[in-house]
C-alpha cells in the first residue's frame, strides 16, 4: 500500500520544500518598503440609472463614513458638464500602525431635476446616470515611524513579512473586505436596489 | 504561473415568470456562504427602463481549499423587463416580480496560484506538468469534480426557488 502511494508522498514532501524556500525568497525580495498594502484592496461598481435623491445619497454617504469613525475629506469635486464626479476619502486609524482607507466616487451623467408627486407631496429628485466605485484599502506605518533609518526599515521588513505577515492579510484586509460589503449594500439600500442584500 | 481549468462552461439558465432579485440574490448568496466561498461583487447595475428594470450582476465567489487549488464560480446575471406587482394566491395578496432571467454559469480551477512556479524557467515547468498529469492528477480531479458538483447544487438550489423542477420526478 505504502509502496504504491510512494511517488505521491514524495512528490508532496519535495513540493512542500521546494514551495516554501521560494515563498520566503519572494517574500525577501518583494519591495515592500513603503509597506503599502492599498494595491490589495477593496474595489467595487454599482451602476445605476433612474430616479433618486442625489443630496440624500451624498448626504448618507457622508453620514456613513463619519459614523463609522472615519475622518472625513472631500477631495475633488470635478464639474464638467456632461458629467460631474465626487471623490471623497475616508481615514480611519485602527491602531498605532494600521489605517483603513475608503474612497468612494461618484460619477455622474445626464442629470437633471424632476419633480414627483409621493404620498400627496411634491418631492424634487433628481433623474441621471450613476457610477458608484467604491475603492478601499489599507496602510501601514502611517505615521513613518519605521522610515527614519535603515535599520528600521529593515525592521518593518521583519515585522510585516515574517511576524504579522497572515495578521496583516487575514487580520486587517478579510475583514476590512466584508467591512466594505455592509458600505455598499448600505448605498444600494439607499438607491432601493433590489440587489441589497448581504449573506455575509 | 497559475493554471486554469475549465470546469463547466457557460452553463446556462433561463426563466421568465414570478420571481424577485432580492430573494434569487440570497438565494445565490446564502449557498456560497454555507460552502464557505468568499465573494466578490465585480459589477452591479441596475437601470430603470421604459419595459420595466434591468438588472445586470457579475459575481465571483472563490474558494482556497489548500496552498495549491483554488475553486472559482462565475456567474452573470442578467434580468430584463422587471415589474414589482400583486398577486392574488389563496385570497392573499403577495408582492412579487415579474421578469426575464438568464443566468450564465462559469467555473474553473485554479491551480498553483501563489505563481511560484513561472513558466519562464524550463526546471519549473517540467515539474508542474509533472505534478499536475502524474502525481496530484487524483486530487486535481476530486477538486474538478467537487467544482462542478457546487455549480449543479447551485443550479438545483435556484430551479428550487423559480419552481422549474416540478415534474422531475414524474413517471
Amino acid at each position: 500500500m505504502l509502496i504504491k502511494y510512494y511517488p505521491y508522498y514524495l512528490s508532496l514532501i519535495l513540493t512542500k520544500i521546494i514551495y516554501t524556500s521560494i515563498h520566503i525568497y519572494i517574500l525577501e525580495m518583494t519591495d515592500m518598503e513603503m509597506a503599502d498594502f492599498s494595491k490589495y484592496g477593496f474595489h467595487r461598481i454599482i451602476k445605476y440609472k433612474g430616479i433618486f435623491n442625489f443630496d440624500g445619497l451624498y448626504k448618507f454617504m457622508i453620514n456613513w463614513i463619519k459614523d463609522h469613525d472615519f475622518d472625513f475629506y472631500e477631495t475633488k469635486i470635478w464639474d464638467y458638464p456632461p458629467y460631474r464626479i465626487h471623490k471623497m476619502m475616508g481615514r480611519k486609524k485602527v491602531n498605532y500602525f494600521a489605517m483603513f482607507l475608503l474612497l468612494p466616487e461618484l460619477w455622474i451623467w445626464e442629470q437633471k431635476d424632476v419633480e414627483i408627486v409621493k404620498n400627496g407631496k411634491v418631492k424634487k429628485l433628481t433623474e441621471a446616470r450613476m457610477k458608484i466605485i467604491i475603492n478601499g484599502g489599507f496602510i501601514m506605518d502611517y505615521d513613518g515611524d519605521f522610515e527614519k533609518s535603515p535599520g528600521l526599515k529593515k525592521l518593518e521588513k521583519f515585522l510585516f513579512q515574517k511576524i504579522m505577515y497572515h495578521d496583516v492579510f487575514l487580520k486587517y484586509f478579510d475583514y476590512f473586505d466584508y467591512y466594505l460589503y455592509d458600505f455598499m449594500t448600505d448605498v444600494k439600500k439607499y438607491l432601493e436596489m433590489e440587489t441589497a442584500t448581504n449573506a455575509y | 504561473m497559475t493554471e486554469i481549468y475549465s470546469t463547466v462552461i457557460a452553463e446556462s439558465l433561463n426563466y421568465e415568470g414570478y420571481f424577485t432579485v432580492r430573494e434569487l440574490f440570497r438565494i445565490i448568496d446564502k449557498y456560497y456562504r454555507m460552502k464557505q466561498f468568499d465573494k466578490k461583487i465585480a459589477m452591479d447595475e441596475e437601470f430603470q427602463t421604459s419595459t420595466g428594470k434591468y438588472f445586470h450582476l457579475k459575481t465571483e465567489y472563490y474558494k482556497k481549499v489548500d496552498s495549491y487549488i483554488r475553486l472559482q464560480t462565475r456567474l452573470w446575471i442578467y434580468v430584463n423587463d422587471y415589474k414589482l406587482i400583486e398577486v392574488e394566491s389563496e385570497g392573499k395578496k403577495i408582492k412579487t416580480a415579474h421578469g426575464k432571467l438568464n443566468i450564465t454559469f462559469d467555473a474553473f480551477l485554479q491551480t498553483e496560484y501563489f505563481g511560484l512556479f513561472p513558466d519562464s524557467k524550463p526546471f519549473y515547468f517540467l515539474w508542474k506538468v509533472l505534478y499536475e498529469k502524474l502525481f496530484a492528477r487524483a486530487r486535481i480531479s476530486h477538486w474538478d469534480h467537487v467544482s462542478k458538483h457546487v455549480i449543479n447544487e447551485l443550479k438545483n438550489e435556484i430551479s428550487g426557488y423559480l419552481n422549474i423542477n416540478k415534474f422531475m420526478y414524474n413517471t
